[in-house]
């Protein structure tokens, strides 16, 4: 009888310390082998001191403006559609869902390439539209900032409608019904009722897409002609220098402050508006 | 406050311990049942050695060839500092990555006498500064970087054939497309203003750093791998691009054309190398022999489009004029071009680099 | 679920088919174009089977893609595995929730820090870079999105099912497997669909960790950049397509009374 409680009191810490060795030993080692092999002068400041310069830090506002933008975009977009899923399509549910991340299963660089081709200057858009005649000269979308989002949107998309499938899935309709029958309108009870009630599956959703896409630097070189760096551009290429890898650990972790400060902000400011629906 | 013995601490760590092993099995345990058998490994650029064509290679010898790719030499660099050199028996640096690999030590000595091709390799090539006597590496293939242009575009306008034309504001209503690499940019622009120099002083470089700055507002894309491509589709008329992307291009759009510049132009050439710490000299010296053939040289030249390193009088009468022009090149004409080198300091490039694109 | 009125029903439905053929664009063109007889960014040039037939001979691409399916799904697994082993510690005591914490840096650092760092522990204990490495760095990214998906979850389980679970005699582990586990089902899902997705995408990782043996789908495309992607690539990308809409298709006929979700 005490081996078996001895068991079970050692189960847990058994079952739970794989993630918390998986981690350390192959996350912040690494990070820590990126530090110490970086930052062999003699002090630290001179790594930091360069991108107190406006060059850098106009590359953080844009990379910040970035995610910002495609954060927005994907949560109001995925919203309608995770919503639609949820409680419009009854038994095609399970199927459209399956839809969305299907097209995933093919590589990113297809994706891109694919993507170019569309929106090239004698691309298929292109040729559509002059053939429906709503425009008489190309529409110049590739190698600019709108090709950038549209293909960071197309990206991102599917990881803010899981989060938010899941949370609409969860929610109590009884909430939304009640609020509709006690005469709210169908804007006031969205903005009071369901979007509070589904800001767990919202804030998931955006930081989901938020975090990574500020540190993304492919999809801006490949559809944006690598007019503009970005702070992934910037790091990938200082890291993988021979004698600028300290500087590249250095603009890692200046730029990670950044984004931790003002997901922290966001992160406040949606929870502000949640409600439990605990009554 | 729960009283934690000797006891729950020995288990703990023996729980830590016993997942360590695990992780450790699965890590190292795989490399024991590795496959015996010759196994050739090479780390090379994109479209330097044809999959394809290796596997007669293969069937031949039976030894397997692993081929894995790198992105730009000084991936490669960083790729062989960190293991050093142990993961692979072949490279493919290019010239000026050649002299700091060897200064670092990671290259081996050739050995001439496993290499009876070398009296066919183009003269023009060797023995240049970045390996003087060619003791760390020999040319497999090459190729010239100059302006590709759309030739409807330029029949009634004036086409410039000189850096001028990608540095200078151009007239008409057009973009460019320019190379997206800092080390090329910085070097045609050095080209431009100064000729072939290698010492710059610090009024210069910001001068360097200006024309590239204000050169950004009539560009359409920086873009290395894909300038053949936006050629082709009639998105912008002018280039800075190499030969071989030109006539990659050129197959399926024959309009596009390739001109070296007035003030000289650039070469690369892509060598074999050997790492240091490899033991399959054997099979790295047969390889060498195969792809070292005419039938290999025509045959990457017309999947790749990059001028092969080896030399044969028959080569010429097989390809079209304009590429003769370039393979049976003149020494004069070829002391006209340039190689990359690092002019200035790396946190310099990448902070012009940087002041361009920010 | 109460009907609005039917302008709100009707945009709502348009609202969605142009956000599916905003996601399926780039896949007909690629679908289109493996038919194409001239390389990808070439215009049209007629209708061609060639490629096909190049793809089922090309053994290099079959392999990539094999070696892409198993790393994927082994990280998948791996991490899923990682994930509930964290959920059953934390169930146990409240103290651990503060470790959540480490896991969420995951997302914050660049990728391609993490490959130079992997890479430099990996050479510094002499591990050899393969397959194993591979599926380690994918995993240490799916852990990075699986334990913060699944903790969300997790916290928002009703404490009072768990508690009234052990009052009637069920021990932790028992309470585990039959109450927590079915709940997490969906996050669990949800996690090792975009854990796969990442995995199978990823080329940042890849090009750093796989070493000179092992070769990713993606690394293979991203090999022909330079050179140009051949149509055998769009081939197999149609083929990808029908082999998981097959997959879909029945997956979904086969569930489609229980909820997965």
């Amino acid at each position: 009888m005490d081996l078996k409680k001895r068991s079970a009191y050692y189960k847990p810490f058994f079952f739970g310390v794989p993630s918390l060795m998986w981690q350390i030993l192959f996350f912040y080692i690494p990070l820590l082998c990126v530090v110490v092999l970086s930052f062999s002068g003699p002090t630290l400041f001179a790594y930091f001191k360069p991108f107190g310069e406006a060059q850098y830090i106009r590359i953080i506002m844009r990379s910040l403006l970035l995610a910002l933008f495609n954060g927005v975009v994907c949560t109001v977009i995925a919203y309608p559609l995770a919503y639609f899923l949820v409680f419009k399509a009854e038994r095609l549910k399970n199927l459209l869902l399956f839809l969305i991340i299907l097209p995933f299963w093919n590589s990113f660089l297809l994706h891109i390439s694919a993507w170019i081709f569309v929106l090239d200057r004698h691309g298929v858009l292109n040729n559509i539209l002059m053939w429906l005649g709503m425009i008489h000269e190309p529409l110049h979308v590739l190698n600019s900032v709108t090709a950038v989002c549209i293909m960071m949107v197309y990206f991102y998309l599917p990881f803010v409608v899981l989060p938010l499938y899941a949370t609409l899935e969860r929610l109590e309709v009884r909430l939304i019904e009640s609020s509709l029958d006690l005469g709210a309108t169908w804007w006031q009870t969205v903005r009071k009722v369901l979007i509070p009630l589904t800001m767990p599956g919202i804030r998931s959703g955006f930081f989901l897409v938020f975090i990574p896409s500020f540190g993304e630097f492919a999809i801006p070189e490949f559809m944006g002609g690598d007019k503009e760096m970005y702070v992934g551009s910037v790091v990938s290429r200082l890291v993988l220098g021979t004698q600028t890898a300290g500087a590249g650990a250095a603009y890692t972790v200046v730029s990670s402050l950044a984004l931790i400060v003002v997901s922290g902000g966001i992160y406040w400011a949606l929870s502000r508006k949640a409600i439990s629906s605990e009554l | 406050m729960k009283h934690l013995s000797i006891r729950h601490y020995i288990c703990y760590s023996l729980i830590v311990l016993f997942w360590g092993a695990v992780l450790a099995g699965l890590v190292y345990l795989p490399d024991l049942w590795k496959p015996s058998g010759k196994v050739l490994r090479i780390l090379t650029w994109g479209n330097i050695i044809d999959p394809a064509y290796v596997r007669s290679f293969e069937k031949k010898t039976g030894i397997t060839v692993a081929i894995s790719y790198y992105l730009s030499n000084e991936e490669l660099q960083m790729k062989l500092k960190k293991t050093e050199g142990k993961d692979y028996d072949l490279i493919v640096p290019s010239d000026y990555a050649v002299t700091s690999l060897s200064k670092l030590g990671l290259l081996k000595k050739l050995d001439k006498e496993r290499m009876p091709f070398l009296r066919n390799i183009n003269p023009l090539l060797l023995n240049h500064t970045f390996d003087p006597q060619n003791e760390y590496s020999v040319p497999f293939e090459w190729e010239l970087y100059g302006i590709g242009f759309d030739q409807r575009f330029f029949k009634n306008r004036t086409f410039n054939a000189s850096w001028g034309s990608i540095f200078e504001q151009p007239h008409d209503d057009y973009k460019i497309i320019m190379t997206n690499d800092s080390i090329e940019a910085i070097m045609c622009a050095t080209q431009y203003l100064y000729g072939p120099r290698e010492m710059f002083s610090p009024r210069e470089i910001e001068t360097v750093a200006d024309v590239l700055q204000k050169q950004k507002q009539w560009v359409e894309a920086y873009s290395s791998t894909r300038a053949g491509y936006y050629l082709a589709t009639g998105n912008s008329p002018l280039a800075l691009t190499t030969t071989a992307y030109v006539w990659a291009a050129k197959k399926y759009a024959s309009y596009i054309d390739f001109v070296l510049p007035r003030e000289g132009g650039f070469i690369t050439i892509e060598n074999f190398a050997v790492p240091a710490a490899t033991q399959n000299d054997d099979i790295i010296y047969r390889f060498m022999e195969f792809m070292y053939t005419m039938e290999s040289a025509l045959h990457h030249f017309h999947v790749y489009s990059n001028f092969p390193a080896f030399f044969h009088p028959d080569i010429c009468a097989q390809l079209d004029e304009k590429i003769r022009s370039f393979l049976c090149m003149t020494s004069q004409d070829f002391q006209k071009l340039q190689f990359f080198s690092s002019p200035f300091s790396e946190e310099l490039v990448q902070d012009i680099w940087v002041s361009v694109k920010a | 679920m109460r009907t609005h009125n039917i302008f709100a029903r009707f945009s709502n439905l348009l609202f969605v088919l142009l956000i599916y053929a905003f996601l399926y664009i780039p896949l007909v063109v690629l679908v289109l174009f493996s038919f194409n007889k001239a390389q990808f960014p070439a215009p049209w040039n007629g209708y061609t089977l060639f490629w096909y037939q190049e793809l089922w001979q090309s053994t290099h691409v079959w392999l990539a893609f094999y070696t892409s399916c198993v790393v994927a799904t082994s990280a998948v697994v791996i991490s899923l595995l990682l994930g509930i082993g964290l959920m059953l510690y934390c169930m146990h005591s409240k103290r651990v929730a503060h470790l959540m914490n480490l896991f969420y840096v995951n997302l914050v650092i660049p990728e391609v820090v993490l490959s130079v760092g992997l890479l430099s522990l990996f050479a510094l204990c002499s591990i050899p870079l393969g397959i194993p490495t591979l599926i380690i760095s994918h995993t240490v990214l799916g852990v990075g999105y699986v334990v913060p998906i699944l903790y969300v979850r997790f916290k928002s389980i009703d404490q009072r099912l768990i508690e009234s679970s052990l009052d009637l005699g069920a021990t932790t582990t028992q309470t585990f497997l039959r109450i927590i586990l079915p709940l997490l089902r969906p996050s669990l899902v949800m996690g090792g669909l975009l854990v796969f997705i990442l995995s199978f995408d990823d080329f940042v990782l890849s090009y750093f960790c796989a070493g000179s043996t092992a070769q990713t789908l993606s690394l293979y495309i991203l090999s022909m950049l330079r050179s140009g992607i051949s149509p055998v690539v769009n081939a197999l990308s149609a083929i990808l397509l029908l082999l998981s809409s097959c997959l879909v298709l029945i997956f979904c006929s086969l569930s489609i009374r229980s909820r997965l979700f």
